[in-house]
């Protein structure tokens, strides 16, 4: 077990995985603004809760799967607010051919899939345990995600990672 | 383009040093509340599966229908056979009362009116012979757990009572054995043979008959007594006769009289056999529980659970027995099974 004070548990979060959380969170909000507002409440989550870690990558993959959750209820909330874009559907890309708008603009499960896998590096069985999915429903996230990112780039995807 | 330029993008993207500042000035319960508006209703956040709690319920579900089946099929047979056993317990019980009575006359109209047989006089006055002729007859049921022990029991009660077995089939079939016997046992000791044989086992079922044949026996006497009669005044004749016609004539007549009179006398015979052995016929089953004969709902709720556990249990050794017939099925079948399911494996991992 990963023994370690609460206060120490929390400095170490935000000093080494705040910006893996702001990214996640970046993934899905169009603003950056919204995105601080994301970490903010991960990490108020963390303040708040009780238990204990088991690792530094048990925390990581905590926060990680609370940012995720945040950004799916914004989505939700801001679906039955207003009109906005529709977050599922894939908008069209930037014009400046940037890939990480491609990845921005997929569905959210592929785009988690994406971004957890290739950026942060989880196998498709971690990120299936991290978002409560199985593994095979995981690599067929990635699959589509990939196909789509292809028709919406219109380039060849070398898939170097796999 | 490669994974790499995603990467790099990504990599510029970092959390500015106001929000860590922030994070870091935040206290345990001290949060500065933001305006969020939470959102209505959770959407499809990511849990874990269900699947736990749907399978506990279904096995819940599972168990009650199991349980619930074998009770009801408890209950069946053993309803049927506390309907049947009350039903002949009140016939037999006023039909072993009727015939259990001294040798009176009222005993005679009680049975007459019992076993629906012509009205007769009290008197008798027709009688030629004394006392009255009842043919009895009993049917016992009898389960029990010791089957050994019981059949003992039963032929050491038959010979106490001086009587002897007719005929009797026993089959053994696995665990249940069942014998029927039918016997003979003296009028006199009839009573008793019964008592004594509702003794070796649990009695299922009980049913006594008792005939009264004293008309047709008195009818047949008669019958005899008249061609004795004539058979007498024949051979007067015979002896007195003339001519050699005569003689040859009365020859006819008295050979014809002698075989009615064998076969009246058989007859008679055969009543006095009847009258005087009662016939007792006696079902012996083994079994793991007995037929319920308790007379609270408690106890024959408890027979009931007990016996559907029973049948449960027989019916799973019936399957296993017969699935062990047929070995050499059941082994291609599986080994078929398996191979399917190894192609199945494989072409999911692909």
């Amino acid at each position: 077990m990963w023994r370690v004070s609460q206060e120490e548990l929390y400095r170490i979060a935000v000093e080494n995985y705040s910006d893996s959380v702001y990214r996640a969170a970046a993934h899905h909000c169009t603003n950056p603004i919204d995105a601080e507002d994301v970490v903010q409440d991960v990490y108020e989550k963390l303040l708040r809760r009780k238990g204990s870690f088991s690792s530094e990558e048990h925390l990581k993959a905590w926060l990680l799967r609370v940012a995720i959750n945040r950004c799916h209820d914004l989505s939700r909330a801001a679906s039955q607010k207003d009109v906005p874009l529709e977050e599922t559907m894939p908008a069209p890309p930037a014009a400046d051919h940037s890939v990480l708008d491609a990845v921005r603009a997929l569905p959210e499960q592929y785009r988690n899939a994406i971004y957890l896998h290739y950026f942060e590096g989880y196998t498709a069985a971690e990120i299936g345990r991290l978002l409560g999915a199985p593994t095979n429903t995981v690599l067929s996230w990635l699959h589509r995600g990939r196909a789509l990112l292809h028709t919406m780039l219109q380039e060849e995807i070398e898939d170097e990672m796999v | 383009m490669k994974w790499f330029e995603y990467q790099m993008e990504v990599d510029q993207l970092h959390a500015s040093d106001a929000l860590k500042a922030r994070l870091l000035a935040m206290q345990p319960d001290s949060q500065t509340s933001r305006d969020h508006s939470a959102p209505a209703q959770r959407g499809r956040a990511i849990r874990f599966p269900h699947w736990r709690r749907w399978a506990a319920g279904a096995a819940a579900c599972a168990a009650v229908a199991v349980v619930g089946s074998q009770v009801l099929l408890g209950m069946g047979p053993a309803g049927a056979g506390i309907s049947t056993m009350s039903m002949t317990a009140g016939g037999a019980a006023s039909s072993t009362a009727a015939a259990y009575d001294a040798a009176a006359p009222e005993a005679a109209a009680y049975s007459l009116a019992e076993n629906g047989l012509s009205a007769r006089s009290a008197a008798g006055a027709d009688s030629a012979v004394a006392g009255e002729k009842i043919i009895y007859t009993a049917r016992l049921t009898l389960e029990t757990k010791d089957y050994d022990a019981a059949r003992a029991a039963l032929e050491q009660a038959l010979a106490a009572a001086g009587g002897w077995m007719e005929n009797s089939s026993e089959s053994p079939y696995d665990n249940r054995r069942s014998l029927s016997m039918t016997l003979r046992v003296p009028a006199d000791s009839y009573e008793a043979f019964l008592a004594a044989a509702g003794e070796t086992a649990s009695v299922v079922n009980r049913s006594e008959q008792a005939d009264d044949v004293t008309a047709q026996y008195t009818d047949v006497a008669g019958r005899i007594a008249n061609l004795e009669g004539q058979r007498d005044r024949l051979r007067e004749l015979q002896a007195g006769a003339d001519t050699l016609a005569d003689l040859l004539d009365i020859e006819a007549q008295l050979s014809d009289v002698q075989y009615q009179l064998e076969s009246w006398q058989g007859q008679l015979d055969w009543y006095d056999d009847q009258i005087a052995s009662c016939t007792v016929t006696v079902d012996l089953r083994e079994v793991e529980t007995y037929t319920p004969t308790g007379e609270t709902f408690l106890e024959r709720l408890g027979a009931a659970f007990a016996e559907g556990w029973q049948n449960f249990v027989l019916g799973l050794a019936a399957v296993a027995v017969a699935l062990a017939g047929l070995w050499p099925v059941v082994l291609l079948v599986a080994a078929a099974a398996v191979a399917a399911a190894l192609v199945l494996r494989r072409r999911r991992r692909r």
